[in-house]
């Protein structure tokens, strides 16, 4: 499976990116170790002399590291936006309980005669911290950075899902590409950097005594250092900013796609599809890439740009359905066929506007549709037999699902089991390959260029005619993995680059190459 | 030099000390005694304030301690802990020199300084290099001692000092402070559970039960003239050894029989106490002793059986 030429192929092509990636992971990892440094050995202090503080102080940051990572980054979007500074603050958050933690113990484990003495001798209070406390709890505190620093460069790796950007820009994009190159080509570095900073901490904290003085300068300059990185990768970067999903970054018909074909060459960042939306609206991004059905086209007042090229492939949208599964339930083809052709392109943004923006639920809207359809029936009673419906983690596709599960329940005596938000393509895919689901509704340009990863050759003969690559795909689907695709269901959410449609106006861009015309100016 | 007058301390609602007053003259060795709990090393760091006193007045040099800031206060009062509190991530050198830097002496002065602290606690020089836990504990509780005079203050407060080492090197240590030509001009409180300590140490003992002072003089005092059924009992355990230790040949004199001239016994001082002269018997063939009485210029004679009859003699006797 794993190709370590490929691997090297890659890693080789993409070493600029890597570099700078690289740099920004470095760098967030240590800004944000640098504040909980700043924040949390005061307060692992303060609360050695408050000791009622202790307990609800520890106890908070502990919940805080509870809190799973991804939605910890989730809480800080509606309060800081995208980008660096919720990232920041999260990893600050999740660093701060070993800090902290290991302050607090390492000044209370100090031996209570030595403190007893030099208060006798004397000392200040200041003077018994600086010079007998600090000093014999620095290798536990030194512990506790050490561990932050360690979770830092794993955390730091779901901060490309804020925009952040970082070494976990390759691993989502390649989980969602199913690009085992670009997944190692972020993991490998960010795990053997991990490793680097463990180890280097650990000669650290090993340290005789004696040195700890120097130890204690060492820390913070070498800190302050390592969160300039973040800054590097900015010195030379262009003008426009662009959010593109992990997805489009790494697809031949994203973002690698239109660098090819108009030579477009856009600064920018990965972000979630969750969270791009309301960045540009905020104008925090100047691009973004989105689906010519989505709903938030419509409700962010966004413009589409014309691919006046032609990189983005039709994606006629159509279920896909194991084979075993259709020679069980023979009867599921014709259920799952009363959709063909039945939803367009308009029919479909105004659904999506209606989950998405006006946050109606995806059964309302697939109920009101089969009803206004005629296709809606009343539920039967449902006996042993189930049917386990998939889909992507977004709106249209759990409108699709919903529509599927009131037409089998309608029609059929099976019992329904749907399991939303599978990430992305890859996920989605395996988990039907592995029977985990029966069916998921897929798009025939991802099929062919994700799933089936087709040469340049196939897809330039297949010449992004619709019906061509439906068929080509629902062939090769049943070669290779004994899958079906059935009919389409009649909308193309094919990719499309938007923009806010006032500054668009303004800048007089319409189409892609526009954009690139733009860019080049300067 | 030191002065308590009724002096309290509660812990929420236990009283650990209940109106203590006494006072410690210039050079005096006064030794807090009692077991446990009964309030001495309250008393004790109430003096330089690590235990901030509830109720009375201390007065340090006829000056109210409360008057004064705390570190300053400490600064002229050395202290020697039990657990010798000596600071693990220092050398010794560093150690000792603890004070004289908190008081910005200059380099060279401290160097010298250490040096005559050394030879003064008999340490060698090798061990400035070192780190404590490299050291025995007798040493760490001399370096302990050197660091508490390290800037020679004019008092010495000592909890426990020895409490922490096995009984054999308790007992070298003790003689040898004892001995020390440093400690001979300093005004000490130490606190001690241990009677021999007292006896060899202290000036006066104060001797303290449940937060107060039971009775206070010389350790002789406290042995033969107990004023309560407690000072009494405190000494029960280790009575007879204490009397032999503390009564001298000098005092049973009078109550000894004229020796006959052809005994060839040895001659002992009569400056020695009964214990020595126990001791001195039982290496004679002859189990007997001669000590002159420079009163009446007659040789008495001393054997088991007289020497406890002149001891019980003079205790029945003496006021």
């Amino acid at each position: 499976m794993i190709n370590i030429q490929g691997l090297f192929h890659f890693m080789q092509s993409q070493s600029g990116k890597i570099f700078d990636e690289l740099l920004q992971h470095i760098g967030l990892t240590f800004i944000s170790l640098l504040i909980a440094v700043i924040v949390g050995i005061p307060v692992g202090i303060l609360i050695t002399r408050k000791r009622k503080l202790a307990a609800p102080v520890l106890g908070f940051t502990g919940i805080l590291q509870t809190i799973p990572s991804i939605a910890l980054l989730g809480f800080m979007i509606p309060l800081f936006g995208i980008g660096a500074v919720p990232a920041i603050i999260a990893l600050f958050l999740y660093a701060l309980l070993p800090i902290v933690r290991n302050t607090f113990t390492g000044i209370t484990q100090v031996d209570q005669s030595v403190v007893e003495a030099a208060k006798g001798m004397g000392m200040t209070r200041t003077q018994i911290l600086n010079k007998v406390q600090l000093p014999l709890a620095m290798p536990v505190i030194l512990a506790g950075i050490r561990t932050a620093t360690v979770i830092n460069v794993g955390v730091a790796t779901l901060a490309s899902y804020i925009g952040a950007g970082g070494l976990g820009e390759f691993i989502f994009g390649g989980i969602s590409l199913n690009n085992t190159n670009m997944i190692l080509a972020g993991a490998i570095p960010a795990a053997l950097l991990a490793l680097f900073f463990d180890f280097l901490l650990s000669r650290l904290q090993k340290i005789n005594l004696r040195k700890v003085r120097a130890a204690v300068w060492l820390l913070p300059v070498s800190l302050v250092l390592l969160s300039s990185f973040y800054l590097l990768p900015d010195f030379y970067r262009s003008k426009m900013i662009a959010g593109f999903t992990p997805e489009f970054m790494g697809r031949i018909d994203g973002y690698p796609g239109l660098k090819k074909v108009y030579q477009l060459d856009i600064r920018n960042v990965i972000i979630s599809d969750a969270v791009m939306y309301k960045a540009i609206y905020e104008n925090k991004l100047d691009v973004i890439d989105g689906y010519s059905t989505d709903g938030r086209l419509k409700a962010y007042n966004l413009q589409s740009l014309t691919d006046d090229k032609h990189v983005f492939p039709p994606y006629y949208a159509a279920p896909v359905v194991r084979e075993e599964v259709l020679k069980k339930y023979p009867q599921l083809q014709d259920i799952l066929n009363l959709l063909a052709a039945r939803i367009n392109d308009s029919v479909m943004t105004d659904m999506n506007y209606k989950v998405d923006y006006l946050k109606q639920s995806p059964q309302k809207v697939a109920k009101d549709f089969l009803v206004e359809q005629g296709l809606y029936k009343n539920p039967l009673m449902p006996g042993e037999e189930t049917i386990t419906i998939g889909s992507k983690i977004f709106g249209e596709q759990y409108i699709l699902i919903e529509m599927y599960k009131m037409l089998i329940r309608g029609n059929t005596n099976l019992k329904v089991v749907t399991k939303t938000g599978l990430g992305g393509t890859k996920i989605c895919f395996d988990a039907l390959r592995n029977n985990q689901i029966d069916f998921y509704p897929e798009y025939t340009g991802t099929g062919l260029l994700v799933i089936l990863q087709q040469p340049d050759s196939v897809i330039s003969e297949l010449g992004g005619d619709k019906e061509k690559i439906y068929n080509y795909v629902k062939d090769e689907f049943d070669k290779k993995f004994h899958l079906k695709w059935l009919k389409p269901i009649g909308f193309n959410n094919t990719y499309s680059l938007m923009m806010r449609k006032e500054e668009a106006a303004r800048l007089h861009i319409k189409t892609i190459s526009d954009l690139k015309n733009y860019l080049r100016k300067k | 030099m030191i002065t308590l007058k009724d002096v309290v301390k509660k812990f929420g609602k236990t009283i650990a000390v209940d109106g203590v007053s006494f006072e410690v003259k210039d050079g005096e060795n006064v030794v807090l005694l009692g077991t446990s709990g009964c309030g001495k090393t309250t008393t004790l760091r109430m003096i330089n304030r690590l235990t901030e006193l509830t109720s009375g007045v201390i007065e340090f040099d006829g000056k109210n301690i409360m008057t004064i800031p705390p570190e300053e206060l400490r600064r002229n009062m050395g202290y020697v802990l039990q657990h010798h509190g000596l600071f693990p991530h220092y050398t010794i050198a560093e150690n000792i020199a603890v004070v004289p830097r908190l008081l910005k002496w200059p380099d060279t002065n401290i160097k010298q300084r250490i040096l005559e602290l050394l030879e003064q606690v008999h340490l060698p020089e090798t061990i400035l290099a070192l780190y404590p836990q490299q050291l025995s504990g007798g040493q760490q509780q001399r370096v302990g001692l050197a660091r508490a005079l390290a800037a020679d203050p004019p008092v010495l407060l000592m909890d426990e000092p020895f409490g922490a080492l096995d009984a054999i090197t308790r007992n070298n240590i003790r003689k040898e402070f004892s001995g020390l030509e440093v400690l001979k001009n300093k005004t000490i409180v130490f606190v001690t559970h241990d009677v021999g300590e007292a006896f060899d140490l202290a000036d006066r003992v104060l001797l303290m039960d449940q937060g107060k002072i039971v009775q206070q003089g010389k350790a002789t005092e406290l042995l033969f003239h107990p004023q309560t059924g407690f000072v009494s009992d405190f000494f029960s355990s280790q009575r007879m050894q204490l009397e032999l230790h503390s009564v001298y040949l000098e005092n049973i004199l009078p109550f000894l029989q004229i020796a006959k001239e052809e005994n060839n016994a040895t001659v002992i001082d009569k400056k020695k106490s009964l214990w020595e002269a126990i001791e001195l018997m039982q290496s004679d063939p002859t189990r007997k002793l001669k000590v002159i009485d420079t009163h009446s210029d007659e040789m008495k004679m001393v054997d088991y059986s007289s020497l406890f009859t002149g001891l019980e003699a003079f205790k029945t006797k003496s006021p």
